[in-house]
């Protein structure tokens, strides 16, 4: 039953492939198959159908209507499916084939085709193809009725050969095959099996044979290992209590180095934070020094840098765009003389920044040895020394014109002598004529001028006491701008126009000279191409805005002096900077950087201020503000008149003067006016003198008395043994320690050299007025 | 000169060479450029082969690229011999230069004037104003002959339709495109009776002599005569037929100027003649 059940299925199966084989082959792909061929045939014949028409269409339009005959007929004679071809003009006469020539049949299947006959754009007629598709028609019914034919041949003996293999391959296999697996399922492991060929099914019985032996033997080898198994478990159970025991053990020696480790871990860990917290603080102790610190290794990388030495290559140099290449650079000079010597070396260098600024770097290099003493880098620390190196430069400027001044001083002083001298002789010659002598006026006039002279070098040399007075500005400054004019070139104008009632000031004229001169000098120095240069003096009475002038200043009346000239001007960047000490534009040794800070000196010293205004390109004014002096009128002792014998009686002066010519000369000048006049040349003599019982109304002394003692010293001593005992010194030069006697006392100071009449003024001073008033 | 021209030249003259002997003349043969030089050459070097061997002369086959160059040669009396159209011959013999020597006689032309059958034209009268088809402008009896005929014996102008071959001229006719045309006995006996039979004959002009071989006068009696009697001769055996079918010549028969006489029309000399400076050779 099941045999034949096979079978059919199989029968079925194939009928049904079969069908649908054949349904697809003449439903779907043969009428698909003969529309594409149907469709290329007649895209083709249309496509040849224009070629002709353009072949013959120069003919045509030539006239040349038996060619297009000769044309035409041998494309009718090569397509054989073309059934005809017609052919009209442009009036639509037919031009082929001739009118009345038989025309072959057209089948129910023609179809007819047309194209234009086109020349250049042109049409000349039309071509019309018949196209006879009925070859091709009846080619596809004799295609179809092969091909059922074949499909019906094919289809039964494929069936039938199919059926026999089965039979003979499968059917009858698998039915022994059935009936010996029923038996083996029963435990009977004897029933005959097909004989095994080569085939699958030959193969499927061979493996039957085979799994059938092999379930038998494995039948056998499991029932032993059944009993292997049994006492395998026995054994297990023992070993497994035993294992337990062992991993007990284990686990408390474990836990116990466990607890070790902990420990140990503990320790590392805390020794480690230790040393990232030294590491930390060494690194910010290197990124907070102020010096460029770094490190490079034998290859010359660079491989430790400051945070100081980060900045001034990222920021200074401005390389950060170079992704610190530079940085790695190789082994300098410096670096390989360390590595040789194996010593620190140093050096100085100059190093341009992004700006072009010169940078000088004091820089230190020191071989780094590891634990062994090898050494593994070069340290370096370099410090930016410019601004010390500047200082120095400006301390070694200013200590040499202190050198100068003192130099200056010393000749001041020695020349004044003899300027004394000098003067005074003629003067007492001319007192002794009784008449203006000429040529004793002009030695008179040139000592004076000298004497001018030596006051303006020592005020530049700033040797001069601060001694504040009542000046008349307009009139200091005239003077002065006299003085000055000449030391101008040509090509610079001075101007000068005093200002009427224009307040006193309480300040040191000599000091005001000095700062005046100062202030020309800066401005001849900005017009190295001629100009002008304004000096003005004028009442100011500052209120509220005296803030933007100078926050020291308190509101009030001052006199403003300034010095304006028609330079370039001072750039805004560095105005404010002017009055620091040491600031220079000058190339150096051309100035000293002193001056205006000077000026700023002298006027905050005098209850004043200093002040800066430029324009670039226009020009700087440079203003002196001092306080206004309420409390008397201008002195006037320039207008004294020579006090003559007996104005004030004669008096006896104590004349102390180490320098001989000066002290005869002095003796003389005294005498001249009538006093009795003690001279003596050293401090000795004149104690003796004192001591002796005389007693002078005044002492008149040299400040400065060779090796023994100095003026003031003697007079400290003079005062103790005569108290009331006037004391007047006279000095070639002044220091300004001087100004005040040492026991805190005010001293009366005769300048050197002096004029019969200054000396007369000076004598009536010492005696007549209050000292106090000069202090 | 165009450079086709002038490898056609050449090639011609290397073609012609042959090994020179001192006491020997050799013979220019020209043919008039109606046909494309390859295949003139094709034609000829084997007829002049056997001119040569009848003959015993020497002949050397030269070319002209075009008919003027091909006219303006042969008045300059530079070719021996000649294969030339009938005008040319004229010409010459006009000029006294060369005189025709041998002609086809079955070549001999006709004119004639043809209309559709059924049509309504029945006399060449009718055709004043109207369009007449012609091979070209050139042709001899089609178009010349016919033209002068119609308007000397029938005071017709036409307007002329060129259509490249006498075929064309039928075919034309035949369908009605064009009213008339000229052409030949010769040729209108070759078409299919399919044209013939639609087509009407109005008007026939005189013979003319066909294309002849002329000799220029300077060539010794001796010679020309022997190569008029070696054409003659290759006329009427079966091999010289069959090189003389290539030109195309079907027979030959020895002719003089006197022949083409019939041909002394001004009307036609002008044609001929206009491109030769217009002057028509009268003495």
């Amino acid at each position: 039953m099941r045999r034949i059940s096979s079978r059919l299925l199989l029968v079925l199966s194939l009928a049904a492939f079969y069908a649908m084989f054949a349904g697809y082959l003449f439903l779907f792909w043969l009428p698909q198959n003969s529309q594409f061929a149907e469709n290329e045939i007649r895209d083709n014949a249309l496509s040849h159908v224009e070629t002709v028409a353009g072949a013959i269409a120069y003919p045509l339009f030539d006239g040349q209507v038996a060619n297009v005959h000769e044309q035409l007929d041998e494309v009718l004679r090569n397509n054989p499916l073309w059934r005809s071809l017609i052919v009209t003009d442009a009036r639509g006469r037919q031009v082929y084939p001739l009118p009345g020539t038989a025309q072959p049949s057209v089948a129910r299947e023609a179809e007819t085709l047309n194209a234009p006959i086109l020349l250049r754009g042109e049409s000349l007629g039309r071509i019309a193809l018949v196209l006879d598709l009925g070859a091709l028609y009846a080619a596809r019914e004799s295609q179809t009725r092969r091909l059922i034919g074949f499909l019906v041949a094919a289809g039964l003996g494929l069936g039938l050969a199919i059926l026999l293999i089965f039979e003979s391959l499968i059917s009858r296999p698998v039915a022994q095959l059935t009936a010996a697996a029923e038996r083996l399922a029963r435990g009977d492991f004897d029933a005959t099996l097909p004989t095994p060929g080569r085939t699958t099914m030959g193969r499927l019985t061979a493996s039957f044979d085979h799994m059938r032996n092999e379930i038998r033997a494995q039948q056998t080898e499991l029932h032993a290992l059944i009993e292997d198994r049994k006492h395998a478990a026995t054994a297990l159970a023992k070993a497994n209590a035993d294992l337990d025991r062992r991993v007990q053990e284990r686990t408390e020696e474990i836990a116990r180095i466990n607890r070790h480790l902990e420990t140990e871990i503990h320790d590392r860990i805390r020794s480690q934070e230790e040393l990232a917290r030294s590491r930390n603080l060494l690194a910010a102790m290197l990124d907070n020094a102020p010096y460029n610190i770094f490190y490079r290794d034998l290859e010359g990388r660079t491989v430790i840098m400051n945070r100081a030495f980060r900045e001034w290559f990222d920021k200074s140099l401005g390389r950060r765009g170079s992704g610190g290449r530079d940085r790695e650079q190789g082994l300098s000079a410096l670096d390989r003389r360390a590595l040789e010597t194996g010593d620190t070396e140093r050096e100085e260098a100059v190093v341009a920044d992004s700006a072009g600024r010169d940078h000088v770097f004091q820089i230190t290099k020191f071989p780094v040895r590891d634990e062994n003493g090898q050494i593994v880098g070069i340290g370096t620390i370099s410090q930016d020394v410019t601004e010390i190196r500047r200082s120095e430069k400006q301390v070694e400027e200013s200590q040499r014109l202190r050198v100068l001044g003192q130099l200056t001083g010393g000749i001041a002083h020695d020349f004044n002598n003899l300027l004394t001298v000098i003067m005074g002789n003629a003067e007492i010659k001319q007192l002794v004529l009784g008449q203006d002598d000429a040529e004793l006026n002009a030695i008179i006039g040139a000592a004076q001028r000298g004497a001018d002279f030596v006051h303006q070098l020592l005020a530049f040399s700033r040797r001069q006491t601060l001694q504040a007075a009542t000046l008349d500005v307009n009139k200091l400054l005239a003077g002065h701008i006299s003085m000055v004019r000449h030391t101008l070139r040509g090509n610079i104008k001075l101007v000068f126009a005093p200002t009427e009632g224009l307040w006193p000031v309480l300040a040191d004229g000599s000091q005001l000279e000095s700062a005046v001169l100062n202030l020309i000098i800066n401005s001849r120095d900005v017009l190295p191409d001629g100009g002008t240069i304004t000096i003005a003096a004028r009442n100011r009475t500052l209120g509220q805005e005296i803030a933007a002038i100078s926050g020291d200043l308190q509101p009030g009346d001052y006199v403003e002096i300034s010095v304006q000239d028609t330079g370039d001007g001072i750039p805004p960047d560095i105005l404010p900077r002017v009055f620091e000490p040491f600031f220079t534009t000058k190339e150096p040794g051309r100035g000293s950087g002193l001056g205006l800070s000077m000026v700023h000196g002298f006027a905050s010293q005098s209850g004043g201020a200093a002040a800066i205004e430029s324009v670039p390109g226009k020009g700087t004014k440079v203003s002196i503000f001092l306080p206004r002096d309420r409390s008397a009128p201008l002195q006037e002792t320039e207008n004294s008149r020579l006090t003559t014998e007996g104005t004030i009686g004669p008096r006896t002066i104590l004349v102390l003067e180490d320098e001989a010519d000066v002290l005869e000369m002095t003796v003389k000048m005294l005498k001249k006016l009538g006093h009795n006049a003690v001279a003596a040349t050293r401090a000795e003599e004149a104690l003796d003198y004192l001591r002796a019982g005389g007693k002078p109304d005044i002492m008149l002394s040299d400040v400065i008395l060779g090796e023994e003692m100095t003026g003031p010293e003697f007079a400290r001593l003079a005062r103790q043994m005569l108290p009331e005992m006037k004391v007047a010194f006279m000095s070639g030069y002044t220091a300004e320690a001087f100004s005040r006697m040492p026991d805190g006392s005010t001293a009366f100071l005769l300048h050197k050299p002096f004029s019969l009449e200054r000396l007369s003024i000076f004598i009536a001073e010492v005696l007549d007025k209050d000292p106090a008033r000069l202090g | 000169m165009r450079l086709s021209h002038f490898l056609a030249v050449l090639g011609f003259s290397l073609l012609a060479l042959r090994p020179a002997q001192a006491e020997e003349r050799i013979y220019t043969f020209a043919v008039v450029p109606q046909f494309p030089q390859g295949q003139i050459a094709a034609t000829w070097m084997p007829v002049l082969a056997e001119i040569e061997k009848r003959a015993g002369v020497k002949l050397r086959l030269v070319g002209s690229p075009q008919i003027p160059d091909f006219e303006r040669d042969f008045l300059s009396g530079r070719y021996d011999f000649a294969y030339m159209n009938p005008l040319h011959a004229l010409a010459a013999a006009r000029k006294g230069i060369m005189d025709p020597m041998v002609r086809d006689p079955e070549a001999d032309l006709r004119g004639v004037l043809v209309v559709l059958k059924d049509g309504p034209i029945t006399d060449p009268r009718q055709l004043d104003g109207r369009e007449i088809a012609y091979p070209a402008p050139n042709a001899l009896v089609a178009r010349l002959v016919i033209e002068g005929d119609l308007k000397t014996k029938f005071g017709v102008r036409g307007v002329p339709r060129y259509v490249k071959t006498h075929a064309s001229v039928y075919y034309n006719v035949a369908l009605g495109l064009s009213p008339a045309g000229g052409g030949a006995a010769t040729t209108l006996a070759l078409q299919p009776p399919a044209i013939r039979d639609r087509l009407r004959v109005i008007y026939e002009s005189a013979v003319y002599p066909a294309h002849p071989v002329s000799v220029n006068r300077r060539v010794p009696a001796a010679h020309r005569r022997a190569v008029q009697q070696a054409f003659l001769a290759m006329a009427l055996d079966e091999r010289g037929r069959r090189l003389l079918a290539q030109v195309p010549i079907r027979s030959l028969k020895a002719t003089g100027a006197e022949e083409y006489g019939s041909l002394e029309r001004e009307d036609l000399l002008k044609q001929v003649f206009r491109s030769l400076g217009g002057d028509t050779g009268k003495r």
